[in-house]
């Protein structure tokens, strides 16, 4: 019951759309059970039917219209196109959002899958075998089939709640291949339905009329052009962001990626304590450094925390110099010594390596900057000018 | 008499046909819209995003 209702309030999200899911998922759930009683009791089931297709439909058109808006919300915020006051401020609107998007797909399938069997079987049992009922029954267990597949995927999610990177990857291929499944099982339960209405349509024999095959042909052709217009989210699905898209980000603020030095082709990252020298000043993880001095004993405290944290480890001295392309050795110079007098003899030189580019059917070209560590010898630094003006 | 007959009957085929193909496209569309979340979390491994 408690989880109910954690994923319950997870997909309300405090937003007005997510109170009218839950309204409309409460009016199916009574329209059910008025349907249960006609067919309990032997009443009329038209009305009860109508009230149940009608708020079903209602239920899973608002979450369609969430889902459409919570993906906008994901994407913009993944894609840094929202301005948050800070990084971590991001995340959370991101959680929250991912949070909105998958209790939405979780959590009505649960009483739709039950729902849409209730309605296939009031159309069914004890009733003249009409061609709308037909329709409507093999309708209705596609729809059971289709939340069915909906819940298994999303159910994914949940078994690895919690985990890393690489177990997310893991999770998204595994919610993808259920989907796909289902959409295997759809197409075997749609086989078997069509011929059982064949067989059914035989003895009705009013298939042919003007009106049926309007509405059937109607039908099928908005559901061609929604498989088409789906295509590229269906492309998209298919080609995920590679799991090692960027191992190679850059760490640096965006209005100061254009003046970094270009890398060579062979540039790679490395996982080191970085230093910045800008013309505004020297800083390390954005604490200003007045002197050469301070970044001696900051980068000489870094290293002293690496070894307790590392015991019976080699210290390898890599530290990383963050400056503008522009910047002159002699400029540089006090700063290095620096470093390397605080036990850092590796010193690479922060540098941008050609960006990433993706190609997505629904997003465009997606371009993402990427710095890697280009090696400078200290030596050579101090006598030759390898950066230059 | 014959051929009418037979215009009914392939008429209903088309019309039992078309109706399922109608609903199990949609129900296809609707599991590829919920695929598509895997490729919006998968956007979470850009590291700061940005196009």
């Amino acid at each position: 019951m408690a989880s109910f209702l954690h994923h319950m309030r997870a997909m309300v999200g405090g937003r007005w759309l997510g109170w009218g899911m839950v309204v409309a998922l409460g009016c199916a759930s009574v329209a059910a059970l008025w349907l249960l009683a006609a067919v309990a009791l032997g009443r009329s089931r038209r009305k009860p039917l109508v009230a149940t297709t009608a708020s079903s439909a209602l239920t899973v058109a608002l979450c369609g219209i969430r889902v459409e808006l919570e993906y906008g919300e994901a994407t913009r915020l993944l894609l840094g196109e929202v301005r948050a006051p800070d990084p971590s401020e991001r995340a959370r609107l991101t959680s929250e959002s991912v949070s909105r998007l998958i209790n939405t797909l979780v959590f009505p399938p649960l009483p739709l899958i039950a729902i849409a069997l209730l309605v296939a079987f009031s159309l069914l049992w004890r009733r003249d075998r009409t061609w709308p009922h037909c329709v409507g029954a093999v309708a209705a267990l596609l729809v059971a089939t289709t939340a069915w597949s909906v819940l298994r995927a999303q159910g994914a999610f949940f078994t690895g709640f919690g985990c890393g990177q690489e177990c997310l990857y893991d999770v998204l291929l595994q919610s993808r291949t259920d989907l796909h499944l289902g959409k295997l099982y759809l197409g075997a339960a749609a086989a078997l339905g069509w011929v059982w209405l064949l067989v059914v349509a035989r003895r009705l024999g009013d298939w042919g009329r003007r009106s049926i095959l309007v509405a059937s042909s109607l039908l099928l052709l908005t559901g061609l052009i929604a498989t088409v217009a789906a295509r590229g989210r269906y492309y998209d699905t298919w080609h995920l962001v590679p799991f090692d898209a960027s191992p190679m980000p850059c760490m640096v603020r965006s209005d100061r990626l254009e003046s970094l030095p270009v890398a060579s082709p062979h540039c790679q990252g490395i996982d080191a304590p970085m230093f910045e020298v800008w013309p505004d000043g020297a800083f390390i993880d954005g604490t200003p450094m007045a002197t050469p001095e301070d970044v001696r004993v900051k980068l000489d405290e870094k290293r002293k925390l690496w070894l307790m944290l590392n015991p019976g480890r080699e210290f390898a001295g890599h530290v990383v110099l963050v400056a503008p392309q522009r910047a002159s050795v002699s400029e540089l110079s006090s700063w290095v010594t620096a470093a390397h007098a605080a036990g850092y003899e590796k010193v690479g030189l922060y540098s941008r390596a050609p960006e990433l580019q993706l190609h997505t059917a629904t997003l465009g070209v997606i371009r993402e900057p990427r710095c890697c560590v280009a090696p400078l010898v200290l030596g050579d630094t101090l006598a030759t000018p390898l950066i230059q003006r | 008499m014959g051929a009418s007959s037979a215009s009914v009957a392939a008429k209903s085929i088309y019309g039992v046909t078309a109706a399922v193909l109608g609903i199990l496209l949609w129900c296809w569309v609707l599991l590829d819209l919920v695929g598509y979340e895997t490729f919006v979390l998968s956007l979470s491994w850009l590291p700061q995003g940005g196009r």
